[in-house]
């Protein structure tokens, strides 16, 4: 450090008696002072330089320096003499004797360069490339200072041992003791390529991030652009959330067809605005298999009695294996109703099982035939006269052709049997078909006369 | 750094250019194009059924529907020129216009909330013209569900299309295989 302070006390005192100016370089550039020793160029003026060279400086004069400015390829040739040294003497003033005009304007040239920015990146950044795997490797820096008096941090002196041991026109120099003393170098770039490369790297990373956000835009932009398009076409939570910013909590699931609810009955108004309601689908017949026993069918033999199925079949014979008929009974329904007489019924029909493992289960295959022709009875009135109500009850034998074939009185005011029987007679079904086959069906029906108000 | 940040505006401004490029352009040409219709913005259940005399020679279907308004905004759904209300065939899924069937006055249905709609039809139809209370005969039932099947065993579904909202209300059909006017009843 003293010896540093004292370099600054030369340049500063050296540079008031200067006629030209000392100008930085920033660039490298070697200088050959003689035979056996060289150095790099500190500073340079149109009137000399200063020099910082690979061993002392013993000579008072320099008569043929030969250096190379990066503005160049030409070599200069010029002579100087010592101005000044330092205590190392390896640092040095030199003043230009007899300088070529050529070489002045070379010089000038390069003055002129140096002192340009744009010119000097280029030269700059080819320098700190040459100069990055020394400069890796200092440990510890020292504080020198320039001719212009301002004090810089430099790198370690061995990274100017480097750039000798790569010249071609210096010799290799004797490496230094590790106690030699720290010297002046020429200016270190004032970005570390380090630093330099790591700054690019950032730079790759942040341009890459940028454009991903760029990509990021694009693609909400697109977003947006398609729910423009959308517009009011939205599902109920994106308009929901397009009207109040928020989604209904209870929207059911979208019905679908085959969600749907089915009509379970069909309502009916008249003009009195009186109701009725109808199931819309036609009563489902279920079977009662309650009667099953070991006896087989007799469809025939059986149809008269089939309110008794369950009693055992009068012809049937014990060699042939045979069941009892199962009875079905249809639900009771209303077949019409006037001023004076309301008409209920109840079907019923009794259906032969089979045993064999091929044979069809009770009831497969069974079409009821439905009544299609209905004739009310008239109020008798001599029943009327006598005001005589009541319900007359009556079983029906229905013929597999679908007529009438039986009828019966069950129970009943007897003045109104007459009427009843005759109208119930008129009734006409069509046939019942159990697997394709017409067979009989039974029916309890029942007359409920009232009299007219 | 100074060239980093250099990077970082140039690429933003490049960035905004290719938005606005991209989305200018498309605006336009999607503009004509129409827009897509909502189907669940209004969402309609089969209710059921009814069949009123109108006269002794005439009657009105009325198929009945629960509505639910799911948007944030109320509605009025009502007869105009640009409602149009059509059929779904179960045959060849076309769209037809149903014989007659109207939109019964208007419905009005606030933001997220229930309502019930009516679409009806007059048909002529000989009322039975001995119907006392509480009791229909069972051939009289046929009349009534043959009138009912007539009407709606082709019918997938009717569809509402409001072409102001842009809103497609799907009346989903409640009478499929149950309203056969056949006197069979088959047990398996």
């Amino acid at each position: 450090m003293a010896e540093s302070s004292e370099l600054i006390g030369n340049f500063s005192s050296d540079a008031n008696r200067r006629i030209h100016a000392r100008h930085r370089i920033r660039s490298l550039a070697y200088v050959e002072l003689g035979e056996n020793n060289g150095g790099i160029v500190l500073n340079i003026g149109e009137g000399g330089f200063a020099v910082r060279a690979a061993e002392a400086i013993i000579e008072d004069s320099l008569p043929q320096m030969r250096f190379q400015t990066h503005t160049s390829a030409k070599q200069l040739i010029a002579s100087g003499e010592i101005v000044w040294t330092g205590n190392s003497r390896k640092e040095a003033g030199v003043r230009f004797v007899d300088l070529p005009a050529d070489a002045l304007g070379e010089i000038k040239t390069w003055i002129s360069e140096e002192e340009s920015p744009v010119n000097f990146k280029k030269p700059m950044m080819a320098v700190a490339r040459r100069t990055a795997r020394t400069n890796t490797s200092a440990s510890e820096r020292i504080v020198e200072a320039t001719e212009v008096g301002e004090v810089i941090e430099t790198s370690e002196p061995r990274r100017a041992e480097s750039y000798f041991s790569r010249s071609s026109i210096f010799q290799q120099p004797p490496k230094q003791s590790p106690n030699a003393e720290p010297t002046a170098v020429s200016e270190k770039p004032p970005v570390n390529w380090l630093d330099f490369r790591v700054q690019i790297g950032a730079g790759w990373m942040l341009a890459a991030f940028v454009i991903f956000l760029v990509a990021i835009s694009f693609a909400a932009g697109m977003a947006i652009r398609k729910r423009d398009f959308v517009g009011p076409s939205l599902g109920p939570q994106d308009q929901a959330s397009q009207n109040n910013g928020e989604i209904p909590s209870s929207v059911p699931p979208a019905t679908s067809p085959a969600a749907a609810a089915k009509i379970s009955n069909i309502e009916i108004v008249d003009s009195s605005n009186r109701q009725w309601t109808i199931p819309a689908k036609p009563p489902i017949v279920h079977a009662n298999q309650d009667a099953a026993s070991s006896s087989a069918p007799n469809m025939e033999a059986d149809s008269s009695n089939a309110t008794r199925a369950a009693q055992p079949n009068p012809i049937s014979s014990p060699a042939v294996e045979k069941k009892s008929p199962v009875l079905l009974s249809l639900p009771e329904t209303s077949l019409g109703a006037s001023d004076t007489v309301a008409i209920s019924s109840q079907r019923s029909l009794s259906v032969p099982t089979d045993s064999s493992p091929g044979g069809s289960q009770p009831g497969k295959n069974l079409h009821v035939g439905q009544l299609v022709n209905l004739v009310e009875p008239v109020y008798p009135p001599d029943a009327q006269k006598n005001h005589v109500e009541g319900t007359v009850k009556l079983h029906a034998t229905i013929g597999a052709d679908g007529a009438i074939k039986d009828l019966k009185t069950l129970s009943g005011p007897p003045s109104l049997f007459p009427a009843a029987l005759t109208a119930v007679r008129e009734w006409r079904y069509n046939p019942t078909l159990l697997n394709g086959q017409p067979i009989e069906t039974q029916e309890d029906i029942s007359l409920v006369f009232r009299l007219p108000k | 750094m100074k060239y980093l940040f250099l990077i970082l505006a140039f690429l933003a401004a490049a960035g905004g250019v290719v938005l606005f490029v991209s989305r200018a352009p498309v605006k336009q040409e999607v503009a004509p194009q129409p827009e897509e219709w909502n189907s669940g913005a209004i969402r309609s259940s089969f209710s059921g059924i009814q069949v009123r005399e109108i006269d002794p020679a005439h009657v009105e279907l009325i198929f009945s529907y629960d509505l639910e308004n799911t948007t944030g905004s109320d509605y009025r759904l009502a007869s105009g020129p640009n409602v149009a209300l059509v059929a779904q065939f179960k045959s060849d899924g076309s769209l037809r216009a149903p014989d007659a069937i109207r939109i019964d006055g208007s419905v009005f249905l606030p933001a997220r909330s229930h309502g019930h709609f009516a679409l009806k039809a007059s048909r002529p139809f000989n009322w039975p013209s001995q119907m006392v209370p509480g009791q229909v005969g069972p051939i009289t039932q046929d009349k009534f569900r043959s009138l009912v099947s007539n009407e709606v065993s082709n019918v997938q579904e009717f569809i509402l299309f409001d072409q102001t909202a842009r809103y497609k209300i799907e009346f989903p059909s409640g009478w499929q295989g149950s309203t056969s006017a056949s006197s069979a009843a088959a047990l398996n």
